[in-house]
């Protein structure tokens, strides 16, 4: 039991993780119809960032600030540089562009910060706690409350703003939202920034536990998306769903099958899900007129 | 035998029952048509003849041969065929090679055939050419027969649609709203055009909104309103028919008729 | 109208190139990456034919490839198997994978599809990697020299005119593909499914039978590729090699069979251009992406031949 427990521990710090990044990834998608391939840069980019500011002497939360802000001006920048130019191409092509982007800011990282893992310290120490007879560390405790306000946040931007609420309705009905003067190339650029506002945030959180490098976003990247095609692509409730489902069902493997395979399990999981509901768990059906 | 026969058929999307146990009997040879007012039902059964959805209940009949549990392009196979009201024309094609497509169902090739580029396969390119350039001339898209498919304007698309459609030698053709955006000229044209491949021995399903079209060329018509069958005659019966205009007038509110 | 004529033209010209190139290559360095151009021009030619022609993504084809590179390398290696039989039992099982898996992925659309091959190539990946036993895991593991009735097929040169012949011949077989029935019915199928079926194109099928075939061509140029350089990793099944292929047959322009090649070479030259740049080449390399994509979203060969004014081949 105290086995089970502390593998759900790790499985559900790791899917707040992913449902972060997978939120990036549904915010982009419901503002544009993009898939944003560089979305695992953006999680890379926090942990460096806030290691190599910290590393400067800077404050951690100053840094964690910091790190950020440098996040979604890259962001901003991805849109307005490489999306924004090319908004009317094809799926594949933006598909293409977002992956020569995630490149280039790997390269940029790998000249910046040399190939050598980083460790950033826990924001609280490193002692644990002891919960039913599992360790429970307390960075834990800071990725799933931080976790928590930012789902909370968000909800209550896109529930509560103007602003959110033109997010939402440019997601629903684009062009019906441009009729109304919302102004849809704005809320891409928004979609951009917030997207990797949460990607930062989830890059700097999970630093202390898993060490970061220049490359770890190739992979959290994946999983992100694999995270919000499980939930249903464009839904926020499946995106957090899919991103702790994800997360326990890689630390459950990993626990008991096999560690060597914990990654492929995750790809094996979205597979058979995908066999079954076509559109993910939580997805809208929606069907085309002929 | 009918050479279709909808039985009891019953489709429902969510709460919304688009069509609610319809008996229909269509008789070989002739041109028939479906009206209703919008949101009747109409291109929910032409999607239910040609498989394109499935039925909650009953069944759809090809010479007396239930098809219901066969697919969209196994019916085509059995001798339907049809046209959409959004266009559903290949844009990556030209216009000669959408036709030519229709016309390959005529002469299968296989895939390590094709591969291998078979004398067969030199001959069925070479039948399909030939065929699909009798079929676009027979349409009147001479002038367009070598452009790329996404070039030609709307009302040869509509054409193309029909040409692709006759190419898989069809028994049963289902045209969907051929008139819809075409101007008066145009719409002469489409309802010779009709005539004409009746004339060839195909029945034709019709569901259209110009009802001068529908009363000028149909043999029967069959109305519907909210996935029922209101009454199925002539067009001087339907004409005369109180329950008609009722239904029409119901729905669609008096000031605008003029599109019934 | 004779459909055949340009066919032969084409291939005529590709051919010649092929002759002409080696002759203005000045070393053998440069022999062995137009060998890699022809060998991936394979897998683009193939790759093309299911997303170029019938609309449907994959980003795990490296996955394909790489198995057809590890079947031969295991097989050959440590069974002693006839290099040609490896190659063929190779060919033959990875198409049985991708029947396999095919019918449950095709059915996905859009960045569903995208993320089921994705994961089916991130899932081949990580098997190469873990099965240390067999493929000898993350290091990779040597290939013998393939042996065709006796004769060991070694030296740059040879794999160059290998490599080229299995171009043509792939180039040649796809080319008749298009112009065919089933060639028709997967355009069709991408330009409307709904259409395509409506006039008794069985779509389910034609997608499995162009993905496997797809999957087929890559086995056997992984194949090809495993004999080539006597070496294979597993990062030849990784998503960046899949990626890499999709960009190739992009950039080249989708739906054209010369562009896949085109699209093939440009991106095999582009990295040893790069090379020299040391730490900087992923910069380049992804700056450079993103500035074709954006600048030319059709591909090279659609945007000259739109420019030019004539027909795109």
């Amino acid at each position: 039991m105290a086995e089970f427990l502390q593998f759900t521990f790790s499985g559900v710090t790791v899917g707040a993780i992913y449902a972060l990044v997978a939120l990036g990834f549904a915010i982009i998608y419901n503002a544009s119809q993009i898939i944003n391939f560089a979305q695992g840069e953006f999680v890379m980019l926090g942990g460096m960032a806030t290691v190599v500011l910290a590393a400067a002497g800077l404050p951690l939360p100053v840094a964690i600030v910091g790190a950020v802000a440098i996040a979604v001006a890259v962001g901003l920048l991805l849109e307005r540089g490489a999306v924004e130019p090319a908004r009317h191409a094809s799926v594949v092509t933006l598909i293409i562009i977002t992956i020569g982007a995630s490149i280039f800011l790997r390269g940029v990282a790998q000249v910046l910060f040399g190939k050598d893992f980083h460790r950033l310290p826990a924001f609280s120490g490193d002692a644990p706690i002891v919960v039913g007879g599992a360790m429970l560390l307390p960075q834990t405790l800071w990725v799933l409350g931080v976790t928590a306000l930012v789902v909370v946040l968000l909800h209550g931007f896109f529930t509560r703003t103007l602003f959110g609420k033109a997010m939402l309705a440019t997601a629903h009905n684009p062009l019906a939202a441009a009729l109304v003067g919302i102004d849809t190339r704005r809320m891409l650029a928004v979609s951009f920034g917030l997207a990797a506002g949460l990607g930062a945030i989830a890059g700097i959180l999970i630093a202390p536990i898993t060490l970061t490098a220049y490359d770890v976003g190739i992979m959290l990247g994946l999983k992100g998306f694999a995270a919000a095609i499980l939930g249903g692509l464009g839904s926020f409730p499946g995106a957090i769903v899919g991103g702790l489902l994800l997360g326990l069902a890689e630390a459950l493997t990993a626990g008991y099958v096999s560690s060597a395979y914990k990654d492929a399990i995750a790809f094996v999981a979205i597979l058979a899900v995908l066999f079954v509901r076509p559109s993910g768990l939580l997805s809208l059906g929606r069907s085309e007129r002929v | 035998m009918s050479l279709l026969e909808l039985a009891g058929l019953t489709k429902r999307f969510g709460g919304v029952t688009a069509v609610d146990g319809l008996d229909v009997a269509i008789e070989a040879g002739r041109i028939h048509s479906i009206i209703g007012p919008n949101g009747a039902g109409k291109t929910t059964i032409l999607n239910l003849i040609t498989g394109v959805e499935r039925p909650d209940r009953g069944q759809v009949l090809l010479d007396g041969a239930d098809v219901t549990g066969l697919r969209s392009f196994e019916r085509a196979r059995r001798g339907v065929a049809r046209t959409f009201q959004n266009l559903q024309v290949f844009l990556n094609m030209s216009a000669l090679e959408n036709v030519m497509a229709g016309c390959d169902r005529l002469s299968p090739v296989g895939l390590l055939a094709a591969l291998a580029r078979l004398p067969r396969v030199r001959r069925a390119n070479r039948a399909a050419t030939a065929r699909a350039l009798e079929l676009i001339d027979f349409v009147g898209l001479a002038e367009w027969r070598d452009a790329a498919a996404a070039e030609l304007p709307y009302g040869a698309l509509k054409r193309l649609e029909i040409a692709r459609a006759l190419a898989t030698g069809p028994t049963l053709l289902l045209l969907d709203e051929p008139a819809a955006g075409l101007n008066a000229r145009e719409t002469a044209a489409i309802r010779d055009l009709i005539q004409a491949l009746a004339r060839t021995g195909i029945t034709v399903v019709l569901v259209e909104h110009d009802m001068r079209l529908v009363m000028g060329v149909s043999d029967h018509i069959l109305v519907v309103d909210q996935g029922r069958r209101l009454m199925v005659g002539t067009a001087a019966e339907v004409r005369a028919d109180p329950r008609v205009i009722q239904a029409y007038l119901g729905t669609a509110g008096a000031g605008v008729t003029g599109a019934a | 109208m004779s459909l055949t004529r340009p066919h032969t033209r084409g291939l005529l010209a590709l051919g010649a190139i092929a002759v002409i190139l080696p002759l203005l290559l000045p070393n053998p360095f440069y022999v062995d990456v137009a060998t890699k151009i022809w060998l991936n021009a394979i897998v683009c030619v193939g790759l093309n034919l299911l997303v170029g022609y019938a609309g449907q993504i994959s980003l795990g084809h490296a996955g394909f490839y790489a198995l057809g590179a590890y079947a031969s390398a295991v097989l050959t290696g440590v069974y002693g198997w006839p290099g040609l039989g490896a190659l063929a039992a190779g060919a033959a099982g990875v198409g049985l994978i991708a029947f396999g898996v095919a019918r449950p992925i095709l059915k996905l659309k859009g960045h569903y599809l995208a993320m089921a091959t994705l994961g089916l190539g991130i899932i081949i990946a990580i098997v190469l990697n873990r099965e240390i036993g067999l493929t000898g895991g993350p290091d990779g593991r040597a290939v013998p020299p393939l042996t065709v009735f006796g004769v060991r097929l070694v030296g740059g040169a040879l794999w160059y005119w290998i490599a080229a012949g299995a171009m043509l011949l792939a180039v040649a077989l796809a080319l008749n593909l298009i112009d065919s029935p089933p060639g028709r019915a997967l355009r069709a199928l991408h330009g409307s499914e709904v259409a395509a079926e409506a006039i008794g194109i069985d779509a389910t099928r034609a997608k499995v039978a162009v993905f496997v075939l797809s999957a087929v061509f890559a086995s056997v140029a992984g194949s090809l590729y495993a004999h080539a350089d006597r070496f294979v990793t597993p990062a030849e099944a990784g998503f960046l090699r899949s990626v890499e292929f999709v960009t190739m047959i992009v950039l080249g322009g989708l739906a054209s069979t010369y562009g896949a090649v085109l699209g093939a070479a440009l991106l095999t030259v582009l990295p040893q251009l790069l090379a020299g740049l040391a730490d900087y080449e992923h910069i380049l390399y992804g700056a450079i992406l993103m500035g074709v994509m954006i600048f030319l979203p059709h591909g090279v060969v659609p945007s000259l031949a739109a420019r030019w004014g004539r027909r795109q081949t």
